[in-house]
């Protein structure tokens, strides 16, 4: 069963691509890392399957249908977590993610939540106004915001910035479950240890090409680009 | 501030989150999930009643000056064009028109740009990935941004129309004329929004050069029908323009699970940065926000920038590109020297300090639009320190451009003036005004540490006033000479030379940087 497939697909603004076309398909339990130097289009690409811009050419396809992020049940399926913090004033870490996951219809969303807290770290910030939390433990509360709701593809946009090395080592964990669970994962990334900790295949973004790399080569590629 | 919990938190193996499951029938819609988060806000902040009746009163009393200001402003601008010595004429029914025009064109931009469906920032990160609708979610927006843009239009039909003398009925009719015009400009571009078309580049441009427009047929107008007398609109029209707002406001109100998640985030960046910009007082920040191009900016004259040889060469080529690609400013410039043009045909406007006041506003007004460049690099002065130039060369080479922006504008009002003897005055008062433009373009944040000064209106914010003046200051004395040449109805040679002589030492001043130690 494939999840979301990319076809010949092309982003970019204004009529300028930034980066080359784009082929992959993903298949429950998948993990694939989008890799590139900066300026590749790594989260352009992301912005585009989550249906925030459209491509300049090309499709994307999640569940059979191409992407319409309008419709209710693409939404009830896929989860995405960009650089984008913006919250509301006077709800409490914990209550962001409870409206969260009772949005979703999520049985005991606030039993849901507790866990999700202690999986990211934050448990005993549920109670903080988000503006009180240092950059990190915001980047662990977004994270948190994904894995609140249902989801049958999880896509994170470098998901390991202002993280420490221990989250940054139960994030590889966390995808690793996620992938076990029959996620789907596509997420950008700088972090080689974290590629490697997911054994995520990557799809490596470059002026040559777009070329799917196997797991066991992704992390040195991507170290090479130290 | 809270801090980071300790690695030592994932010493131990957490057992995998179980895969959630969401019930469709738990699943709540956007009016719920709305009216959750708003419950949960005022549990945490709970508003004290005397402090909202506070801030009632406040709104209410502010209301109420300002009707009394305008009532009172009135007064002389209605014998103003009442006095009917007008030259080729200029209406009051131009007038009206005008005004109405250019709120209408106005109110379409800013909703095009901050709306006019829209959620906070926060809304479009936590309830816009979730299931509920975007009706529910976005619908207090739009009850907001239609009672915004009939309120608005009220006041751009009634007000005009009460200046220039037309009776209670009639007033009462072209209000609600511009009320049901502003509910057309509401909804239509909210249909814009939820079709996608307003999302681009194009629309936005496109209601620019209708901005400029405005005056440009006004200028027409005058000259074409010269005695347009005062008008309330005809009952019939409209009770039409009411039907065609009503029409058009039941097709986007079906429409608005049709927005897009891309578009409410352009939305709510935008209009986040016009309210910091609202509430700073930062005019920059504010045109910025409502005229600035997105990502598919313009890409004209790509060779431009090739063509710099040496730093100054550099900056003028960066600040010409920038220049070139702001259809805003290109349509101010058009717009300004029209209505200049159009203002000068009004008696006290004509000669004397009247027509000096024109020209030194709506040339130091294009001066600002051609300063697109001296503005970037005011507010990122990184910039300038890219350029190998010393700052006070760098910000005289700036002034080319907002003098030739000024330069045409007021040659466009010069030559409706008459005579070739206004140009070479107009040439250094030009530059004047372009230095203006530029010391008006570096004059930084507003330093709110200035302290207040009490006096029996309130307290005055010095610093904010400091800062407004920055620049003006320059534009006013600056023009002195012309001010005189104005006033006296003559052009001479001294008078010309004086006013050289006040450009040279514009530019010196807005090219001035103190020394730091």
């Amino acid at each position: 069963m494939t999840l979301l497939e990319l076809s010949d697909l092309v982003v970019g603004y204004g009529g300028n691509a930034v980066c080359p076309p784009v082929s992959l398909t993903l298949a429950p339990g998948d993990v694939v890392a989008v890799i590139g130097t900066n300026g590749t289009g790594k989260s352009t690409l992301l912005r585009t399957v989550l249906g925030l811009q459209e491509p300049l050419s090309g499709t994307v396809s999640a569940f059979g249908r191409v992407v319409d992020e309008r419709e209710r049940g693409f939404r009830t399926r896929v989860a995405g977590v960009l650089d984008d913090d913006a919250f509301f004033p006077g709800v409490t870490v914990r209550e962001h993610l409870v409206l969260t996951a009772r949005g979703h219809g999520v049985p005991d969303a606030g039993a849901v939540t507790d866990q999700v807290l202690d999986h990211v770290g934050i448990s005993g910030h549920g109670g903080a106004m988000p503006h009180t939390l240092s950059s990190g433990q915001r980047r662990r509360f977004l994270l948190a915001s994904a894995l609140v709701r249902p989801r049958d593809l999880l896509v994170l946009d470098e998901p390991e910035q202002r993280l420490d090395t221990a989250m940054r080592a139960r994030l590889g964990d966390l995808l690793r479950a996620e992938a076990a669970a029959g996620t789907a994962v596509l997420f950008a990334t700088h972090d080689d240890r974290l590629l490697a900790a997911t054994g995520a295949s990557a799809l490596y973004l470059s002026d040559d090409g777009a070329v799917l790399l196997p797991s066991a080569d992704a992390p040195g590629v991507l170290a090479g680009f130290r | 501030m809270t801090r980071d919990e300790p690695g030592a938190a994932f010493s131990s193996p957490l057992p995998p989150l179980p895969r959630l499951v969401g019930d469709e029938e738990e699943q709540l819609t956007g009016a719920e999930l709305r009216r959750l988060t708003a419950r949960v806000r005022a549990h945490n902040l709970p508003a004290e009643a005397g402090r909202v009746a506070m801030d009632v009163g406040e709104v209410v009393i502010s209301l109420a000056i300002v009707a009394l200001y305008v009532w009172g402003f009135g007064a002389p601008v209605r014998e103003l064009l009442g006095s009917d010595a007008t030259r080729f004429g200029l209406g009051p029914g131009l007038i009206q028109a005008m005004a109405l025009a250019l709120a209408v064109v106005a109110g379409a931009v800013v909703a095009l740009r901050v709306g006019p469906a829209g959620l906070p920032a926060a809304g479009v990160r936590w309830w816009v990935p979730t299931p509920a609708d975007r009706a529910g979610l976005a619908s207090p927006s739009v009850v907001r941004t239609v009672l915004a843009g009939i309120g608005a239009g009220l006041v751009a039909g009634g007000v005009p129309a009460a200046f220039v003398g037309v009776g209670l009925t009639g007033i009462l009719a072209d209000a609600a004329f511009g009320g049901a015009l502003g509910l057309v400009v509401v909804a239509g571009t909210g249909v814009l929004q939820v079709t996608g078309a307003a999302s681009g580049d194009r629309a936005g441009r496109a209601l620019v050069l209708l901005l400029a427009a405005v005056p440009v047929a006004g200028l027409g107008l005058a000259l074409w029908a010269p005695e347009w007398a005062a008008w309330s609109v005809p009952w019939p029209v409209l009770a039409a323009v009411v039907v065609v707002g009503g029409a058009v406001l039941a097709v986007w109100a079906t429409r608005l699970d049709l927005l897009r998640a891309g578009e409410l985030r352009a939305r709510a960046s935008a209009a986040m940065q016009a309210s910091a910009a609202l509430l700073s007082l930062d005019s920059g920040g504010m045109s910025r926000a409502l005229l600035s191009g997105g990502p598919t900016a313009s890409r004209v004259l790509p060779w431009l920038p090739g063509t710099a040889r040496g730093p100054a060469g550099a900056l003028l080529a960066a600040d010409a590109t920038l220049l070139v690609r702001s259809p805003a400013a290109l349509a101010g410039m058009v717009a300004l020297a029209a209505t200049g043009a159009v203002a000068v045909q009004v008696p006290v406007l004509a000669d004397g300090i009247g027509l000096w006041a024109v020209l030194a506003c709506v040339g130091y007004a294009g001066a600002l639009a051609g300063a697109v460049g001296p503005r970037a690099a005011g507010e990122n002065p990184r910039l300038d320190s890219l350029v190998p130039l010393g700052a006070r060369a760098t910000r005289a080479v700036r002034t080319a451009w907002p003098v030739l922006t000024a330069a045409v504008v007021l040659l466009a009002v010069a030559a409706t003036v008459g005579g070739g003897q206004w140009l070479a005055m107009a040439v250094p008062a030009a530059v004047v005004l372009g230095a203006a433009a530029v010391r008006t373009a570096y004059r930084g944040p507003v330093p709110w540490d200035v302290p207040m000064i009490a006096t029996p209106a309130g307290a005055v914010p010095t610093g904010l006033v400091l800062h407004q003046f920055k620049g003006l200051d320059l534009a006013v004395l600056g023009t002195l000479p012309l001010a005189w040449v104005a006033v006296s109805g003559v052009v001479a040679p001294p008078m010309v030379a004086v006013q050289v002589l006040f450009a040279v030492g514009a530019v010196l001043w807005a090219a001035h940087v103190k020394r730091t130690a």
